[in-house]
């Protein structure tokens, strides 16, 4: 609504007419409320009071002991917890677990020979029948 | 001078009676029973006054009223101050009143928005400078109070509000969330509606 029909608005209400009806309205007589209409209301409000004092108190004990509960529940919990120590596995992808197996397979290596052998070095090693380890030759037969 | 000492001790008491209902407010919020008493006691008439005339029945407004004291003690902590009590009581007992009106199923005729006064002049006694001699008679008083129960909702609880119970047009738009404008249109429509209904009544009489 711009000023313009504000204006008007009020004009219109200002009108003697509507002035008039409204000093009608004005002089419609009041409506009072009875004593016992009073009374009444006043049992219902003390009713209410009551209720809400005591749920004002029920709640007053009830928070802190929830909060305390809560609080004794989680530190038992984690009082009494078995430690997992759980490792985490990962995930068989591509060049990631193929560096690991790498990696596992150089560390089995180290122990099992010595730096500087591989893999393929220590199973020739294996495989190469050396005829003096462990096998007693005609000579030395003879020299016994 | 005298005039100038009457307008500030008049705006001494209004600073007064605001800081004292602001007092009474502040301990209702801490559900003081006796607080609450003193606003019951300040504002009974009035809402009884207004539901009075937006519910049927003497009884059901009685009811009305007070669930509306109910309702504002039990949710007096929201209060926020945005508004004055008045207007929160009021809107209150106004929301009250449609529910009440819906569950009733009681759905008075619509007034058709158009303006019944157009392009004519209504003789309506103009009393405002004759207050001692305002004299409306039972009849003409049951005539008005029909009159107001036959409009719909809308349009009695901006009549009511404004003409009786003195309220702003910012008040009544607060309180009915609505633009001041549309307040200013009810309060005319409902205006005319009555002078069509006494205008009615005299051609009748006539």
């Amino acid at each position: 609504m711009n000023a313009e029909d504000n204006g008007f608005e009020d004009a219109k209400l200002n009108s003697t007419g509507q002035q008039a009806i409204r000093d009608m309205v004005r002089a419609l007589p009041d409506e009072s409320v009875s004593m016992t209409w009073r009374s009444s209301l006043n049992e219902q409000l003390l009713v209410l009071a009551a209720k809400q004092q005591k749920k004002r108190r029920i709640l007053w004990f009830a928070r802190p002991a929830a909060g305390l509960s809560l609080a004794m529940g989680l530190a038992l919990v984690l009082m009494f917890m078995p430690s997992a120590h759980q490792t985490v596995k990962a995930p068989d992808r591509g060049i990631e677990s193929a560096i690991l197996s790498d990696h596992r397979s150089s560390a089995l290596l180290n122990e099992v020979s010595s730096a500087g052998l591989n893999l393929t070095e220590v199973t020739t090693e294996a495989n190469t029948s050396d005829p003096d380890d462990g096998q007693w030759s005609a000579a030395d037969v003879e020299s016994l | 001078m005298e005039l100038c000492f009457g307008a500030a001790r008049v705006k001494v008491r209004e600073t007064r009676d605001f800081a004292a209902e602001d007092a009474i407010v502040d301990r209702c919020r801490k559900q003081d029973f006796e607080a609450f008493g003193k606003l019951v006691d300040a504002y009974q008439n009035r809402v009884f006054g207004f539901v009075r005339r937006m519910v049927p029945s003497l009884e059901e407004a009685a009811d009305v009223t007070q669930e509306v004291f109910i309702k504002a003690f039990q949710n007096f902590a929201r209060f926020d101050g945005r508004c004055s009590v008045r207007t929160w009581l009021f809107r209150i007992a106004y929301h009250l009143c449609v529910d009440r009106a819906r569950k009733n199923d009681r759905s008075p005729s619509e007034v058709a928005l158009v303006d019944p006064t157009e392009g004519e002049e209504i003789d309506v006694a103009d009393t405002r400078w004759q207050p001692e001699q305002m004299v409306i008679d039972a009849e003409l008083m049951t005539i008005i109070e029909e009159g107001i129960n036959s409009m719909s909702e809308k349009l009695r609880s901006v009549l009511i509000l404004h003409d009786k119970e003195d309220m702003s047009y910012e008040e009544i738009a607060q309180m009915l969330d609505v633009p001041i404008g549309t307040v200013k249109s009810r309060l005319f429509l409902a205006r005319a509606h009555l002078q069509d209904v006494l205008k009615r009544y005299t051609e009748v009489g006539a």
